[in-house]
C-alpha cells in the first residue's frame, strides 16, 4: 500500500475523528456553557430591566412627590408671606394710631405747656404792667387823683342809690370832710349805717363794699382792674389765631 | 539534515499498511488537541474561570460569529468543522517549529485530504441545507452551459487550497531547515518567527475559506 495513499487516508479519517471529537468533548461544553452564560444574562438583564422599570417608577414617584412638595412649600410661604403682610400692616396701623395718639397727646401737652407759659406770661406781663400802673399813679398820687377817685366812686354809688347797705368804705389816704360827706350823701340811706376803715395798699382813692357790689375806686384798684383786663385781652388776643397770625407775620 | 519535499518517510509497517511519519505527527497532534479540548471543556463545564476557560469561550465564541457572519445564521456544525479545522492546521504547523518534527501540513498527502475533505463537504452541506434538486440547480445558473466551469471552479479552489497550504508550509520548514544547516542555530530564528506567523495565518486562511465555500453551498436556493 502505498505510503502517500495511506497518509491520505488517515489525514482523513484523522480529521473527522478529530472534529468528532472535539464536537463532543470541547465544542459541545463550551456551546452549552456560552448557551447558559446568555441564559443568565439575559435573566439579570431582565430583572435588571425590571428593576430598572420599578426604579424608574420610583423615581417618577419622587418626583411628582418633590413635585407636590414644593407646590405646597410655595402654598405655604404664600400663605405665610400673606400672614406677614396682614400682621405686618395690623401692626403698622397700630403704631399709627399710636403715634397719631402720642402726637396727639404731645400737640395738647404742647398747647398746655404753650397756654400756661402764654397765661403765665401774660400775667407776669400784666402784673408788671399793672405795677407800672400802680407806680404812675403813686407818682402823680395828690390831691387832685384822690379826689377824683372819690368822685369816681361816688358817682358810682349815685348809679345804685338803693339796697347799699351795709357799705364799708376804705381808704389808705385820709379822706377830708368834703370828700366823707360826698361820700354819704352818694350812698343815701346807707350812709347811716356806712364804717369807714383805713386800711394800707390802697393808695390814693377809695374802695367801697356795698350789698349791690364793690366799688374800687383807689389807685390799687385800677392796678388791679388794669392787670385783669390786661390779661384777659392777651388770653382773648392769645385764643384768635388770626391775631397769632397776624403778630408773627409782624 | 534529512529534507523531504515530496516524498514521506516510512516509520514502521503494521502488515500492510506504513505508518509515516505525518500520520505519527498528525495523530500526535490530534491525541494533543482533544486532550486539551476535553481538559478545556471540562473546566468550562465545571464554571472555573481561569486562563484555560476563558480561552475555550474565546475560541469557541469567536468562530461561531465568524460562521455567522460569513454564512448569515448561526450554523454549529460548520463552525466546529472551520474551528476543527483552524485548530489541527495550527497545532501541526507548530508542532513543525519543534526541532526534528516534520509539520503534518507540509506532506502534500495531508494536505490534499483536508481540501477533499472540504471538497465533499461543499456539497453535503448544499444538499442538507436546500436540497438535492434546490443544490444542484444551482450548478446550471445562471445558464446550463458554465456548469463545467462550476465543476471546474470546485476542482480548482479545492487544488488552490491543497497546494496553497502545502506550498507555504513546506517552503516556510524548507528554508529554516537550510538556514539551520547553514548558519547554525540562532540565524534562523527570524524566519522560524516568520513561519509561525505565516503558519497561523495559513491555518485562518483555510479555515475562511472553508467556510467561505460550505456557507455558499448551504446559501444557493437563497440567490
Amino acid at each position: 500500500m502505498s505510503p502517500i495513499l495511506t497518509t491520505f487516508l488517515f489525514e482523513a479519517a484523522n480529521f473527522l475523528v478529530l472534529a468528532a471529537a472535539l464536537g463532543w468533548f470541547f465544542f459541545r461544553p463550551v456551546r452549552n456553557a456560552i448557551a447558559e452564560y446568555r441564559s443568565k444574562i439575559e435573566t439579570d438583564q431582565r430583572a435588571a430591566e425590571t428593576k430598572l422599570e420599578e426604579a424608574r417608577k420610583r423615581h417618577d414617584q419622587v418626583d411628582q412627590a418633590y413635585a407636590r412638595l414644593h407646590e405646597d412649600i410655595a402654598r405655604e410661604r404664600e400663605k405665610q408671606l400673606e400672614a406677614a403682610r396682614e400682621q405686618a400692616g395690623k401692626i403698622l396701623d397700630e403704631a399709627r394710631q399710636v403715634a397719631d395718639r402720642e402726637l396727639k397727646l404731645s400737640h395738647h401737652q404742647a398747647a398746655q405747656i404753650t397756654n400756661s407759659q402764654r397765661d403765665r406770661l401774660a400775667e407776669v406781663a400784666a402784673t408788671a404792667a399793672a405795677a407800672s400802673v400802680g407806680r404812675l399813679l403813686e407818682e402823680l398820687s395828690g390831691e387832685r387823683l384822690h379826689d377824683a377817685l372819690v368822685e369816681s366812686a361816688c358817682r358810682q354809688l349815685r348809679q345804685w342809690q338803693d339796697g347799699l347797705a351795709p357799705v364799708s368804705v376804705e381808704h389808705s389816704l385820709p379822706l377830708s370832710e368834703t370828700q366823707v360827706e360826698a361820700l354819704k350823701e352818694a350812698a343815701g340811706k346807707a350812709a347811716e349805717t356806712a364804717e369807714f376803715h383805713t386800711v394800707d395798699g390802697l393808695g390814693a382813692g377809695v374802695r367801697v363794699l356795698t350789698a349791690q357790689g364793690l366799688v374800687d375806686a383807689s389807685t390799687a384798684g385800677i392796678s388791679t382792674f388794669a392787670r385783669r383786663s390786661l390779661v384777659k385781652e392777651m388770653q382773648d388776643r392769645a385764643n384768635n389765631p388770626a391775631v397769632l397770625q397776624d403778630v408773627s407775620d409782624a | 539534515m534529512e529534507l523531504h519535499i515530496f516524498d514521506d518517510p516510512v516509520l514502521m509497517r503494521l502488515g500492510p499498511v506504513p505508518i509515516t511519519e505525518t500520520m505519527v505527527t498528525s495523530a500526535i497532534v490530534t491525541v494533543v488537541l482533544i486532550g486539551l479540548g476535553a481538559v478545556m471543556g471540562s473546566r468550562v463545564r465545571s464554571g472555573r474561570s481561569d486562563l484555560l476557560s476563558t480561552l475555550a469561550l474565546m475560541t469557541v465564541e469567536s468562530f461561531d460569529r465568524l460562521v455567522e457572519d460569513i454564512v448569515g445564521r448561526r450554523q454549529t456544525v460548520v463552525a466546529t468543522i472551520a474551528a476543527t479545522f483552524f485548530l489541527f492546521i495550527a497545532g501541526c504547523n507548530l508542532a513543525g517549529q519543534l526541532p526534528g518534527v516534520h509539520p503534518a501540513t507540509g506532506s502534500l498527502a495531508t494536505t490534499s485530504a483536508l481540501a477533499v475533505l472540504v471538497f465533499f463537504s461543499v456539497p453535503i452541506a448544499g444538499i442538507w441545507s436546500n436540497g438535492l434538486w434546490g443544490y444542484l440547480k444551482h450548478y446550471f445558473r445562471p445558464n446550463p452551459l458554465l456548469m463545467p466551469l462550476h465543476v471546474i471552479s470546485e476542482l480548482s479552489r479545492t487544488l488552490a487550497m491543497s497546494v496553497r497550504l502545502f506550498g507555504n508550509i513546506m517552503s516556510g520548514h524548507l528554508v529554516v531547515g537550510l538556514l539551520v544547516a547553514l548558519a547554525g542555530f540562532l540565524v534562523p530564528t527570524p524566519m522560524m518567527a516568520l513561519d509561525l506567523l505565516i503558519g497561523l495565518l495559513q491555518a485562518y486562511i483555510f479555515a475562511i475559506l472553508s467556510t467561505v465555500y460550505i456557507g455558499a453551498a448551504m446559501s444557493v436556493g437563497e440567490e
